[in-house]
């Protein structure tokens, strides 16, 4: 007997149409399937049948040939009109040469002879569900065609199907031979710390546990020359599928050409650079990865995640949610960071803001060295009632402003500086706020620079616990204040 | 009960118990659990609580790992004593925060707009790997929230399980009394009836638990259940209970 736990798990989520006009064969027939397909509908003749079909669109039919009203034959011949993908099983007493020519010419998958042998039954139905499989994965292979993107996909780890794209690149006719070469992906990839394959986890626990996001690989191609991929896992979501969980398609592009490699580190030019993050921006958009936008509002860094919608040489559309769209709105730019990018990447002047589909088109993009994306702490600009003074070899400055304040580091502005101030002078700060925070710590100078009026100044400093609560509360505080005020733009 | 209990710990793992926050329930206060693990030089912090909790818990975590080494602050739901605090533990650390996707929204009433800080949790859960071992996000949604998550431990086979099997039991009675679960059933009842939603979500939890290999089931209030007696006993009660909406004519 056939292993009907194999038909359990292939016929889970198909819909069957029985039509037969002998109740008792009728009655059983929806019995034994209702155990192992999602839904089972059942129809005493082609008439019938064919309203059931248009209602609930089956992906299979099992039919009768003789039966009133309209017989199997001409029930058959309308679903094919409409239809030329159902697939038909036919059940009949019947099996002269003629019924069975008419069958093969409108592509009936089997012609089974009644009294019904279970056990073929059950057999038919495995192999044709095997073969809708099959049919489902070619058509997702062919989606992903004229892409750049080579496409395996596995079942329980191991590749069952690839594309064309996937086979030249390591020079082989089909995914046995690949199999057969490779076992499967394990050995193919290299260990490099931060890639996908490292020391310290394994790929396959890596992609599966960040379904959908993308990584970097580095593989040998059919010549043995080391490769750079950008890597991506999905999992396998079609109707015509099996809720196979393990099942997923790995999408890969090759971008050895940008020069990324840890080995490749020389100076890239511009132009190079900027050829580049085009490639890797249209990488991120085609496969729908994430990426991070980043924005502040009076000091706080509004972060969200968002997607490319479209990049051209000299255009990128963002879509993200509305707070961020906000945020770029009234900034007129937005960073953009990804782990794939060789560096952020900078969008000036919107030029379109679709606040229903949330996109917003920017006019232009380059890369910067410099990024908001590498703040490590929150920072907040402080109410106006929060003044700072600054003291240097016993000369106190009053800042005219602070600008923002983290619990490592503030930024203010001053109209002059206590002589000999320079990067690495330890300073005193104190902060005081009306009626409130009132902190004193020593801190040491890590940027100055001029200004047309002013001198721009960061101190770094390393509180202890007992001064850095209150801070922390403080900027907890105001940081819910400029959530409030910036949700009321 | 301590303020401070070491639930497994060899030499490169360790998870820690806290108890340090404080819920009135009617006349009495109801002690409210939070946990670190520790893998190597870097850790999760589990339901850090509320704002009221912060400066302790803060200085408690300090004596075992510094604050930027705290990789991952996980809330198991939405609840002011899981996550109020979201906004002190973003501006004191680096962290990355797991919630579950529903809440994401929520997040900005608590004062924080670090969404690209957030990893959303889908509703079928996710896993982290370290080395051979891992952490998974168990679903346990509706028990009680909506969007909800126990988190296990591989390495020490500890199940986190937030408010699933929270005694709501006297600080004074902790531990002794209190700690077999059939000591603790009394606590155990009256919330999980009202709080959890319906049998079907229990069971459901109750079948994924079952297929782990569990030392211990951690929940945010009263002591772990840490014998295999407890855990099993639990488990059963767990699945056979009948709550939330199963008790509405």
């Amino acid at each position: 007997m056939p292993k009907l736990k194999d038909l359990a798990k292939l016929a889970s989520s198909y819909t069957v149409l029985i039509v037969e006009d002998n109740k008792t064969l009728l009655t059983k027939l929806q019995q034994f399937l209702q155990k192992f397909f999602h839904t089972v509908l059942s129809a005493r003749d082609g008439r019938e049948g064919l309203h059931l079909y248009r209602q609930h669109k089956p992906q299979i039919v099992i039919t009768d040939i003789k039966m009133p009203e309209m017989d199997g034959i001409t029930f058959i011949k309308k679903l094919r009109f409409n239809d030329p993908e159902v697939k038909i099983l036919i059940l009949s007493a019947f099996d002269d040469k003629e019924y069975l020519y008419t069958a093969i010419e409108l592509g009936v998958f089997r012609f089974l002879k009644k009294p019904l042998v279970l056990e073929e039954f059950t057999q038919t139905l495995i192999k044709l569900l095997e073969l809708m499989q099959h049919e489902a994965r070619i058509q997702l292979l062919k989606s992903y065609e004229g892409s750049d993107n080579m496409v395996v996909v596995c079942e329980n780890k191991t590749p069952v199907l690839a594309s064309d794209r996937f086979l030249d690149f390591f020079a082989l006719n089909d995914i046995e031979e690949f199999n057969e070469k490779y076992g499967d992906l394990e050995d193919l990839f290299l260990k490099q710390e931060g890639f996908l394959y490292s020391d310290s986890i394994s790929w396959k626990e890596k992609l599966l546990a960040n379904m959908q996001q993308s990584h970097q690989a580095m593989i040998k191609d059919s010549k043995g020359k080391i490769r750079h991929l950008m890597l991506k896992a999905y999992p396998l979501q079609m109707p015509q599928l099996s809720r196979e969980d393990s099942a997923v398609v790995l999408s890969m592009v090759d971008i050895t050409g940008l020069e990324l490699l840890p080995h490749q580190e020389k100076e890239i030019s511009a132009q190079k650079q900027q050829e580049a993050t085009v490639k890797v921006l249209n990488y991120l958009k085609e496969n729908g990865s994430e990426v991070h936008l980043h924005n502040f509002y009076r000091g706080l860094t509004i972060t969200d995640k968002g997607k490319i919608a479209f990049v051209s040489k000299d255009r990128i559309a963002l879509k993200t949610r509305a707070n961020q769209q906000k945020a770029i709105k009234k900034q007129n730019w937005v960073v953009i960071h990804s782990p794939l990018l060789p560096k952020d990447v900078i969008c000036e002047e919107v030029e379109k803001l679709d606040e229903e589909k949330h996109i917003t088109t920017m006019k232009r993009y380059h890369l910067i060295d410099s990024s908001p994306s590498k703040r490590r702490t929150i920072r907040v600009e402080p109410k106006e009632d929060m003044r700072m003074q600054l003291c240097f070899n016993e000369h106190c400055f009053e800042a005219e402003q602070i600008e923002d304040i983290s619990i490592n580091s503030v930024r203010c502005t001053l109209f002059a500086l206590p002589a000999g101030l320079e990067k690495g002078s330890k300073v005193m700060i104190t902060l005081q706020q009306e009626g409130g925070l009132t902190l004193e710590f020593e801190a040491a100078i890590f940027k100055i620079w001029m200004q047309e009026m002013h001198y721009e100044v960061v101190a770094n400093y390393n509180l202890d616990a007992e001064k850095e609560q209150p801070l922390v509360h403080y900027i907890s505080r105001r940081q819910m204040e400029l959530i409030r005020e910036f949700k009321h733009l | 009960m301590g303020k401070e209990q070491i639930l497994y710990d060899d030499g490169t793992h360790k998870c820690i118990m806290f108890s340090l926050d404080d819920e009135e329930v009617e006349d009495f206060f109801l002690s409210v659990n939070q946990f670190l693990i520790i893998q190597n030089n870097s850790a999760v912090l589990i339901d850090p609580g509320s704002e009221a909790v912060y400066e302790e818990l803060r200085e408690a975590v300090s004596k075992h790992i510094s604050l930027d080494r705290i990789k991952y602050i996980f809330f198991s739901h939405q609840d002011p004593d899981v996550a109020a605090s979201i906004t002190h533990w973003s501006i004191a650390t680096q962290a990355e925060f797991i919630i579950s996707k529903l809440w994401i929204r929520f997040l900005s009433h608590y004062g924080f707009m670090e969404m690209s800080r957030l990893l959303p949790l889908e509703d079928g859960g996710a896993k982290i790997g370290f080395g051979q071992e891992y952490l998974r996000f168990v679903p346990a949604h509706f028990l009680h929230s909506p969007g909800n998550f126990s988190l296990y431990d591989s390495r020490s086979q500890i199940l986190f399980s937030g408010d699933i099997g929270a005694a709501i039991v006297p600080n004074d009675t902790l531990n002794n009394e209190a700690k077999s679960f059939h000591n603790r059933l009394e606590y155990l009842e009256p919330f999980h009836k009202r709080y959890m939603a319906g049998n079907r979500a229990c069971r459901k939890w109750s079948s994924e638990v079952r297929k782990l290999p569990l030392k211990a089931i951690a929940p945010q209030h009263g002591a772990p259940f840490d014998t295999a007696e407890d855990i099993s006993a639990f488990l059963e009660w767990f699945e056979g209970l009948q709550c939330g909406m199963d008790l509405e004519d």
